[in-house]
């Protein structure tokens, strides 16, 4: 597991960021405020301030991380701190409002920090555990590899089914045409077009894709559930059902097992990079999150601190 | 017999800016002359082997220009604009397709005989002919068809041709895929494989082939090249080439032959030049105004040594003047004089140059010319008394004689004239790092004041190789140095009790041999009878056993370590087998002499045996660990081992920012000098496609103005000031990490700005246009020498998966990392 910015100088800013909640909540304990526990108190004040300074050096964290010239400390520091004192925000920006929430923008601007935490807890989330499974899903190969692969696969398959028959040879060169790289959905003018003989090669194919992406329409992830077939089981049922219609000799039944052989890499292939891209849109997808709620939060902690002080 | 033969004073072989200007000095003094030249064109390097539109620079900038032609810096046309009017204006009597083949006789009537079977009387012969060598012809009817071309300027001009290359080289290959994107290609392969050619561009190549993008014909000899119809339909020729299947009709728009160059040498020997030694790479031996070892043969240019043009054609305007009886000071005497007039109680540049041959042993056998060139290159610098000049792990990047004083090399960091470790006084100082990419292992200190003359190691290298004697003496100072800083550094330096001097080790230096190996070559084997043990001088080796019936690496040996010390030491069988892991020089040392000297130090011996323990008891624990020995086998078949510093990315803990690139960029003129995504992975270590800041590099070996050099830290820099763009060092790193970019001004970049109206450049963004007429110069890695918290890479990359250091430290990063990972 990815330690390098959770333990980062023996977990530094994890002793930072508890000392600093842990005095604060023994502040707060101790604390006899005139009235019930707000931040009008003088410890109110305080916690205000401090939690306000530390938003304002997290969201500067994106500006850090875009300076490349004679940095002191390294990203991999600043993102430890970053992690671990943001996290004590909800102890301290809760203890600095005494647990008094209303419909107001003072409670609008902590829930909006808090969303920003909990998207950043996703963010470390993923950080931590998706480069194993984006290194294991790729083992000893590599995405650009992979691609080459596919075109080399396609270069080959298409001449051995050309070799073998045109209808066949058609198939594969719709399946060339129709690389899952194209990211679209199924439509369904895509069913229909399944209907010929050989386009079954391809239902299959798209079936598959349903059950790697799970984004797909659910009738088809269901048939596909149904069926309990597996993938491959499910070509060569196919591909055999169009070997007896179309009686082939025994030569090109060899040729079409070939076939097979490389229809079936290209699907590991291909279920290989539609993970990859997966995992790597998990490693982004949240900091689209993550961004826009830090700026908000930003935003909501100014209005909060001037409507305080204008009242 | 003889009638019909023209006469001159001078003939001038080879029409590059060293003939050129030598044939402009001889017009302009009207001395009868001849200019030949082998191609149909002026200066086959500048006008063949340039690119179309590149910069040419004029370097060295200091040098002054002697010449009667002219010479600026500019566009290659521009140049050769230039030199084309002058040939008219001068008058020079040129003479095309005109390739020396032999010449006969003596001087003051030399017979020239050329390809073309003509005969030219001369007086005395000027050989200018670089050292591009001949571009390679096939000999064939139809060659001279004009669809036949030699190289290829721009590949994305040709579209939807047919093309035939001809060669299975790394240019034949490149240009073919370049080719194949728009174009039908077919290439012609002598032989039945592609293994000539660099591994990437092989495996590229023969999955295209496989793929049917390109079609191949193997063990295919080109025969004849009949023309087309010439109509718009059909096939501007026809290639007829045998092969084992018999004759093969090509039809084809444009033939690109790509056969390579002849070198000149056989050329030079058969002339009857000399040499210091048999490399192929070595320049003529060259005496007193240019002359060669045949009297009246004249040598100047790219051929004696001097690899740019400005110098080129000084030499080729000095060597007119000599042959006319003139003796002028070289064009670089001010130069010369200017480094030299620090010394102090300097006379003239004449007595200082000769007071240095011959007082110092090394550089008696050096000639003038190249003493001067060494001299210019130079810098005389003073110590004090006392001063400390280097410290253990400073990488030298200069070599320094010592003109007058001596220097101690010490364990201390202060000079102690008792102290109990002291060294003989040396002449030369940083030949380990100069041959072997070591770097220091102790002080070296000033015992009184001293006179140094430092010197770069390129102009170091070039000038000390050429010339066999000092090749060996060096050789041995080195090899008495390796083993003394291998021996001491076994214990530290102060638990040594006796007195040990490195003279105690000259005898058995003497009695060493060197044996050069090429990769992946057993030493010896495992069980093998054990008389000797060696030291790496460079290269790598691994240790490795049989466990289990595999293979598995236990230590990798880097340059200045030794390996088989155990057996001597123990008295046994090979424990274990050596093998190079790349090209490698090794020190043979015989193992009775050896331990008969240390058995004079009875501290160190003790220590060695420690030490040979340890290293058993290591080996073991690594055994215990399948997989690290794993990782070092990485590291070994990868050559990580070649690096000095090395970027690894820790692929289970990268997130794919490309951060590292961006900061690259942003603190590199706009151009990443990493490629985060190539590179080979083993596991999660991914290496980076990066300057490794190799122990020997490769770039380093062929760069005209000596432009690359070696930082004090160890890392390999370029100057991009005096770098000339010729791209020697891109086609010479091993690794593919140097690249041409034109020197743009980067844009500037607001964050502001673009964060909060989306407007300029993005941190990070490269730089996507550049003015193809732009100078080009070479970039890679710099270890970003101008940042004071070190790699930007490393600094900016949140996870911690970016880092760069020396293999072995990764190496114990790696396993630190795994063993955490185990243990959470
Ligand atoms: C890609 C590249 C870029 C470079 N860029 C620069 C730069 O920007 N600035 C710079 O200062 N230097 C540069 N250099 C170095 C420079 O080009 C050479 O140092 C220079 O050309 C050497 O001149 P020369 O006259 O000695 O030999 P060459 O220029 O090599 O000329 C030799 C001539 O001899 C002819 N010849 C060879 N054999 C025979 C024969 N047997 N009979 C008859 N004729 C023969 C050849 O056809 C050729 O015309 C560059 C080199 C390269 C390869
Ligand atoms: C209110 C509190 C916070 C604010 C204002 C904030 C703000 C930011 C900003 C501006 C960035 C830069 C993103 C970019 O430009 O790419 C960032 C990145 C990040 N934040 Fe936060 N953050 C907060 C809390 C947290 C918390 C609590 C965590 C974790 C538990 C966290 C984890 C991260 C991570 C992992 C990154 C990505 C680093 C990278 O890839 O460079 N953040 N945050
Ligand atoms: S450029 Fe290439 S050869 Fe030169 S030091 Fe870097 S990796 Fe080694
Ligand atoms: S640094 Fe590279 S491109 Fe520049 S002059 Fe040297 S070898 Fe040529
Ligand atoms: S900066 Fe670090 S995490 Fe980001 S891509 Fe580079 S190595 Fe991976």
């Amino acid at each position: 597991m990815n330690r390098s910015f959770i333990n980062k100088d023996n977990f530094r800013y994890l002793k930072a960021a508890g000392i600093l909640s842990g005095l604060s909540i023994i502040l707060y304990v101790l604390h006899q405020p005139v009235g019930p526990p707000s931040g009008a108190s003088w410890l109110g004040y305080t916690l205000g301030t401090v939690a306000a300074l530390i938003m304002v050096w997290l969201a500067w964290f994106g500006v850090r991380k875009r300076r490349y010239q004679n940095t002191k400390l390294s990203l991999n520091t600043w993102l430890s701190a970053h992690v671990y004192l943001g996290l004590s925000l909800l102890v301290i920006a809760t203890l600095h409002c005494g647990f008094q929430f209303d419909a107001n923008v003072h409670t609008v601007a902590y829930i909006l920090m808090v969303f920003t935490i909990v998207s950043g807890i996703f963010g470390v989330y993923y950080y931590l555990t998706v480069p194993a499974l984006l290194v294991k899903n790729m083992k000893g190969t590599n995405p650009e590899s992979l691609r080459q692969r596919l075109r080399d696969i396609d270069m080959v398959a298409l001449s051995l089914a050309h070799e073998i028959d045109s209808q066949v040879h058609e198939v594969i060169l719709y399946s060339i045409d129709h690389r899952y790289e194209s990211k679209a959905r199924i439509t369904m003018k895509d069913v229909r077009k399944l209907r010929s003989v050989g386009a079954q090669l391809l239902s299959i194919r798209e079936v598959s894709k349903a059950r790697s992406s799970e984004k797909t329409p659910k009738t088809f992830k269901k048939k596909l559930m149904e069926s309990a077939l597996s993938i491959n089981e499910l070509y060569r049922l196919e591909l055999s059902k169009i070997l007896i219609d179309l009686s082939f000799d025994r030569l090109s039944g060899d040729k079409l097992n070939n076939l097979l052989d490389f229809v079936n890499e290209k699907e590991n292939c291909l279920l290989k990079l539609n993970l990859d891209s997966r995992y790597k849109n998990q490693l982004k997808t949240w900091l689209l999150f993550h961004v826009p709620l830090s700026l908000a939060a930003i935003i909501s902690l100014v209005i909060h601190i001037v409507t305080v002080f204008y009242y | 017999m003889l009638s019909n033969v023209e006469k001159y004073k001078v003939a001038i072989i080879g029409s590059g800016p060293a003939g050129l200007s030598a044939a402009g000095r001889a017009a302009e003094l009207g001395v009868s002359h001849i200019l030949l030249e082998g191609t149909g064109e002026i200066s086959n390097t500048i006008n063949f082997w340039y690119q179309k539109g590149k910069h040419v620079m004029n370097e060295p900038e200091q040098m002054p220009l002697r010449s009667s032609v002219g010479f600026k810096e500019g566009t290659r046309e521009e140049v050769l604009e230039e030199w084309q009017d002058d040939i008219t204006k001068l008058k020079i009597n040129i003479k095309f397709n005109a390739t020396l083949k032999s010449i006969e006789g003596d001087v003051g009537a030399f017979l020239i005989k050329l390809s073309s079977g003509e005969e030219i009387q001369a007086a005395t012969v000027v050989l200018a002919i670089g050292t591009m060598g001949n571009i390679r012809k096939l000999g064939i009817p139809g060659e001279e068809n004009p669809i036949v071309n030699y190289k290829l300027d721009d590949a994305s001009l040709i579209k939807n041709k047919h093309i035939t290359l001809i060669g299975a080289g790394d240019s034949a290959i490149e240009d073919a895929l370049a080719l194949s994107k728009q174009n039908k290609v077919t290439i012609i392969n002598r032989r039945n494989s592609f293994d000539r050619a660099k591994g990437r561009n092989s495996s590229a190549i023969l999955r295209a082939i496989q793929n049917q993008e390109i079609e191949c014909v193997y063990e295919g000899a080109p025969a004849a090249i009949n023309a087309g119809l010439g109509d718009e339909l059909s096939f501007a020729a026809e290639l007829v080439v045998e092969s084992p299947v018999g004759n093969v009709s090509i039809l084809t728009d444009k033939i690109i032959i790509r056969a390579g160059a002849m070198p000149q040498r056989r050329l030079l020997d058969s002339l009857g030049v000399g040499f210091p030694n048999q490399d192929e790479t070595a320049f003529p031996l060259i005496g007193e105004g240019y002359q060669s070892t045949r009297a009246g043969l004249y040598v100047v240019g790219a051929l004696a040594g001097c690899p740019l043009i400005k110098e080129a054609m000084n030499q080729g305007y000095e060597v007119i003047e000599f042959i006319e009886g003139r003796h002028i000071d070289p064009a670089d005497q001010e130069l010369v004089q200017k480094v030299l007039s620090d010394l102090p109680g300097f006379t003239s540049v004449k007595e200082e140059l000769e007071k240095i041959r011959a007082n110092l042993g090394l550089m008696s056998d050096v000639s003038m010319l190249n003493l001067r060139e060494f001299i210019r290159a130079s810098t005389i610098k003073f110590f004090k008394k006392g001063d400390v000049l280097c410290k253990p792990g400073d990488y030298a990047n200069a070599v320094s004689l010592v003109l007058s004083g001596s220097v101690w090399l010490s364990n201390r960091s202060y000079y102690d004239a008792n102290a109990d470790i002291t060294l003989a006084p040396d002449q030369l100082l940083g030949a380990q790092s100069l041959f072997g990419g070591l770097a220091w292992s102790g002080y070296v200190i000033a015992t009184e004041d001293i006179v140094l003359l430092e010197t770069p190691f390129g102009t170091a290298q070039k000038i000390l190789s050429s010339t066999e004697s000092i090749k060996e003496k060096i050789n041995h100072l080195f090899t008495r140095r390796v083993i003394f800083s291998a021996v001491i550094s076994t214990l530290p330096l102060n638990e040594i009790q006796e007195t040990i001097d490195e003279m105690d080790f000259d005898d058995l230096a003497s009695s060493t041999s060197t044996q050069k190996m090429k990769a992946g070559q057993v030493i010896y084997e495992e069980n093998s009878n054990a008389d000797c043990l060696y030291l790496v001088r460079t290269g790598t080796v691994a240790i490795s056993r049989n466990i289990g019936g595999k293979n598995q690496v236990e230590h990798l040996i880097s340059p200045g370590q030794w390996f088989g010390v155990d057996e001597i030491l123990m008295n046994s069988r090979r424990l274990s087998e050596a093998s190079t892991t790349r090209t490698t020089e090794l020190i043979k040392i015989d193992g009775a002499l050896f331990r008969a000297t240390i058995v004079q130090f009875p501290s160190i011996e003790k220590a060695t045996e420690n030490h040979t323990r340890d290293m058993l008891l290591d080996a073991h624990k690594r055994n215990a660990d399948n997989r690290s020995s794993q990782v070092m086998g990485f590291f070994h078949n990868s050559n990580i081992v070649d690096g000095t510093n090395v970027l690894i990315i820790d692929e289970s803990i990268c997130v794919g920012c490309d951060n590292c690139e961006k900061a690259c960029a942003e603190t590199h003129g706009g151009v990443s000098r990493l490629n985060r995504k190539e590179g080979d992975s083993f596991a999660s270590i991914h290496i980076a496609s990066a300057c490794r800041h190799c122990y020997e590099p490769g770039c380093m070996t062929d760069c005209p103005p000596d432009a690359i050099s070696r930082n004090g830290d160890g890392s390999i820099l370029i100057n991009a000031d005096t770098c000339i763009g010729c791209g020697n060092c891109v086609t010479n790193c091993p690794f593919e990490v140097v690249k041409l970019v034109a020197a743009e001004p980067q844009q500037p970049f607001s964050l502001f700005s673009w964060l909060a109206f989306g407007k300029g450049r993005a941190p990070g963004q490269e730089v996507g246009h550049h003015d193809p007429k732009a100078k080009k110069v070479a970039v890679k890695c710099d270890l970003c020498v101008n940042q004071s918290s070190g790699p930007a890479c490393v600094q900016s990359c949140p996870t911690g998966a970016a880092v760069r250091g020396s293999p072995i430290n990764l190496l114990n990063l790696f396993e630190r990392r795994s063993e955490d990972r185990r243990g959470s």
